[in-house]
C-alpha cells in the first residue's frame, strides 16, 4: 500500500517536472539560433544591399521608398530621415573601400541639398510640404561628414556647419532636442520629441564637431549626451530605454562616456542590445514560436539593432566599461550577421517576382520591404564585418588582426584624411 | 553572485523550515534519517547538475544569461508558491528505507527551485560552489529534521521568511542576466 503510494507520488512529480520542464523550454529558454556566417558572406551581402540602393534611385536622387513584390506595387510616400539614412549608409561603405556606391550616394545628396531651407544662419533638410524634422537633417550631416571622409572634398563644409547650426538651434538647455521646428512660429516646437530624431541629431553634432574642429558643436553633443542618458526616459515619458542606435553611433564617435552616469548608461545600452539580439535569434517564424515569440523582426529592426551593437562594439575601443565585453559584443555581431545574411533576398530568389531588381538584396517582412530596411542593415553589415574579422584573429592568434579596427567613419578627426578600411 | 549570496541562496531555495513540516510528527529517527539520507542524495545530485550544467545549456543552444533569466524566473514562482501557498501539509514518510529518496529527496530537497538555482550556480561558479552551497541547504535541512516541530506557526514564518529571501535573490538573477552584455 504504502509502496504503491510512493510509486504514485513519484510517478506524479515526474509527470509534472517533465511538463514543467517542456514548458520551460517553450516559453522561457528557446534554442538561440545564430546561423553561422563568413567574412566573404557579409561582403555579398553588403553588396547586394548597396546595390539595391544603388539600383533603385531615381534621376532625382530619391530612393524606391517601400514595395511589395508580390502585388508589384511601389508606394509613393517617403520619409526624409530614412532618405539621408540611406544615404550616410552608402557614404559609409564608400568610406570602407565599396567606391562604386559614390554615384548614387552623390546622387541622394544631391537630393537632399535641392531640398535646403535656408533660414538665418542655418540650413534644414525639408520639403514644403513636410513638417521640418530634426532627424532629417542631423543624418543628412552625417552624410555630408562621411562624404568627407570618403573623398576629402571639403567644398560642402558650410553646409555641413550651417545644417549644424539648425541642430544647435533646435537645442533645450536641458540637452533635449524637440522632434520640429514650426514653420509658424519660426521656433521649434516645444513639447514633441521622436524617439530617435534625438540620437540623430546627437550624432549629426558629434560628427560635425570632431569634423570640422568646432568645439561648439561637440559640446552641444555631449549636452544631448549626457541628457540622453539621465533624464530622457523620465522627461519623454519611456517606459523603458529606447534602444537608441543613434545614441550608440553617438557615444561612439564621442569617444565615449564623460562621466559615471554615462557610462552606466552606455553599459545598461548595450546589455539591453545584447538581450534583444538573444530574443530576435529565437524567431523563427514558425509553429510555437510565432505565438510565443512573435513574428521576426523587420529587416530594419534587426539592422538597428546591428548598429546599435556595432556602435557599442566600436565604442569598447575607447569605453573602459565595455572593455571586457567587446568578445561577447562581436559574438552578438556575428549572431546578428548571421541573420542578416539568411533572411537577405538573393538574386535567384528574387528571379521569381516581376521585378527583380526591387526584390534582389532587400530585407522583406510580409512581402513589403522599405528602404530603411536597406539602410539599417547595411550600416551594421559594415561593422559586422570587421567583428568578424576580429573574432577570427582570437582564433588564429593573429595579433595584428586583433588590434581596434581601422574607423569606417563612426568617429572621424578633426580635418581628417580620407581614410580605408582595408583587412 | 557573490559568496554571501550564493551561501543564502543555497540555505534559501532548499528551505529547510518548509521541509521539516513535510516531514510531519514521525519519529525524530525516522525523520533524521530520511533527512540524511535525502541530504547526500540532493548534495550528489547537485554536484551532478554542476557538472552538467555547461553541456547542457551548450546543448539546448541557449546562451547562459538566457539560462539564468529563465531559471531565476521559476526560482523566483517557486518561492512565491511557498509565500502564497498555505501552510505545507506533511508527507507520507512509510518508515521504509526509501523514504529519503521518495519524498525526501524527491521532491522535497529538489523542487524546480533548486534543480534550476544548482544548475545557474553551475554554469556561473562551478561545480564545487553549487557542491558548497547544495551542502549548506542540505545540512540546515537535516538539522531542522531532527527538531521537534513544536509550534507550527513558527516553521511556517521561517518558511515563508525564507521563501521571500528566494524571491528577492530571484530577481536580482533575472536583473543580473538581463544586465549582462
Amino acid at each position: 500500500m504504502a509502496r504503491s503510494w510512493t510509486r504514485r507520488r513519484a510517478a506524479a512529480h515526474l509527470g509534472a517536472w517533465l511538463i514543467g520542464a517542456a514548458i520551460f523550454r517553450v516559453a522561457l529558454a528557446p534554442a538561440e539560433i545564430c546561423p553561422p556566417v563568413t567574412v566573404s558572406q557579409v561582403d555579398e551581402a553588403i553588396d547586394a544591399a548597396a546595390t539595391w540602393a544603388s539600383t533603385n534611385i531615381d534621376d532625382d536622387g530619391r530612393f524606391l521608398y517601400r514595395y511589395d513584390r508580390v502585388n508589384d506595387t511601389v508606394s509613393r510616400s517617403y520619409n526624409l530621415p530614412r532618405h539621408a539614412g540611406m544615404s550616410t549608409a552608402l557614404y559609409q561603405a564608400v568610406v570602407a573601400g565599396h567606391e562604386h556606391y559614390l554615384p548614387a550616394a552623390e546622387a541622394s545628396l544631391q537630393y537632399m541639398l535641392d531640398r535646403l531651407l535656408e533660414h538665418d544662419d542655418w540650413v534644414a533638410f525639408a520639403t514644403p510640404d513636410r513638417p521640418v524634422k530634426l532627424g532629417s537633417t542631423g543624418l543628412m550631416v552625417a552624410a555630408l561628414v562621411h562624404r568627407r571622409q570618403a573623398t576629402g572634398d571639403q567644398s560642402l563644409d558650410d553646409v555641413i556647419r550651417q545644417a549644424a547650426n539648425f541642430l544647435v538651434q533646435q537645442q533645450e538647455p536641458s540637452g533635449a532636442m524637440p522632434a520640429f521646428w514650426d514653420r509658424e512660429t519660426e521656433r521649434p516646437t516645444v513639447g514633441v520629441y521622436g524617439a530617435f530624431g534625438t540620437g540623430e541629431a546627437m550624432w549629426g553634432l558629434a560628427l560635425a564637431g570632431l569634423a570640422l574642429g568646432e568645439e561648439e558643436f561637440v559640446a552641444a553633443a555631449r549636452r544631448t549626451a549626457a541628457y540622453v542618458a539621465v533624464h530622457r526616459r523620465i522627461a519623454e515619458g519611456h517606459e523603458l530605454r529606447l534602444p537608441d542606435h543613434w545614441a550608440a553611433y553617438a557615444f561612439d564617435t564621442l569617444g565615449g562616456s564623460a562621466d559615471a552616469d554615462e557610462a552606466r548608461y552606455v553599459q545598461l545600452l548595450a546589455a539591453d542590445f545584447a538581450v534583444m539580439t538573444r530574443v530576435e535569434s529565437t524567431r523563427t517564424n514558425e509553429g510555437l514560436r510565432r505565438y510565443l515569440r512573435w513574428g521576426q523582426a523587420l529587416g530594419a529592426g534587426l539592422g538597428a539593432l546591428g548598429e546599435g551593437v556595432a556602435g557599442m562594439y566600436r565604442l569598447s575601443n575607447t569605453e573602459p566599461v565595455l572593455l571586457d565585453d567587446r568578445v561577447a559584443l562581436a559574438e552578438h555581431l556575428s549572431c546578428i550577421g548571421g541573420m542578416l545574411v539568411e533572411r537577405q533576398t538573393t538574386a535567384a530568389e528574387a528571379a521569381a517576382y516581376a521585378r527583380p531588381e526591387m526584390v534582389a538584396g532587400a530585407w522583406f517582412r510580409d512581402d513589403v520591404t522599405q528602404v530603411d530596411d536597406q539602410q539599417h542593415t547595411l550600416s551594421a553589415l559594415l561593422t559586422i564585418r570587421e567583428a568578424l574579422i576580429f573574432l577570427e584573429s582570437l582564433e588564429s592568434g593573429d595579433d595584428q588582426l586583433a588590434a581596434p579596427p581601422a574607423s569606417t567613419g563612426w568617429t572621424v578627426t578633426a580635418d581628417a584624411a580620407p581614410r580605408r578600411y582595408r583587412p | 553572485m557573490n559568496t554571501i549570496s550564493l551561501v543564502t541562496l543555497g540555505i534559501a531555495v532548499v528551505n529547510a523550515p518548509s521541509v521539516r513540516l513535510r516531514l510531519g510528527a514521525r519519529a525524530a529517527g525516522v525523520r533524521s534519517r530520511a533527512a540524511l539520507g535525502g541530504g547526500v542524495v540532493a548534495m550528489v545530485a547537485a554536484v551532478l547538475l554542476g557538472l552538467v550544467a555547461h553541456p547542457l545549456i551548450d546543448g539546448l543552444d541557449v546562451a547562459p544569461e538566457t539560462f539564468r533569466v529563465a531559471a531565476a524566473m521559476i526560482v523566483t514562482l517557486s518561492g512565491l508558491v511557498v509565500i502564497a501557498s498555505p501552510a505545507p501539509s506533511p508527507e507520507h514518510l512509510s518508515g521504509r528505507r526509501s523514504d529519503f529518496l521518495v519524498p525526501v529527496a524527491y521532491p522535497l530537497l529538489l523542487g524546480p527551485g533548486p534543480v534550476l538555482a544548482w544548475l545557474v550556480v553551475g554554469v556561473d561558479h562551478g561545480v564545487w560552489r553549487t557542491a558548497v552551497a547544495a551542502g549548506l541547504g542540505s545540512a540546515v535541512a537535516v538539522i531542522c529534521a531532527g527538531l521537534p516541530e513544536g509550534r507550527r506557526s513558527g516553521w511556517v514564518g521561517a518558511a515563508r521568511l525564507l521563501a521571500a529571501v528566494v524571491v528577492v535573490l530571484g530577481v536580482a538573477m533575472v536583473i543580473d542576466g538581463v544586465r549582462e552584455v
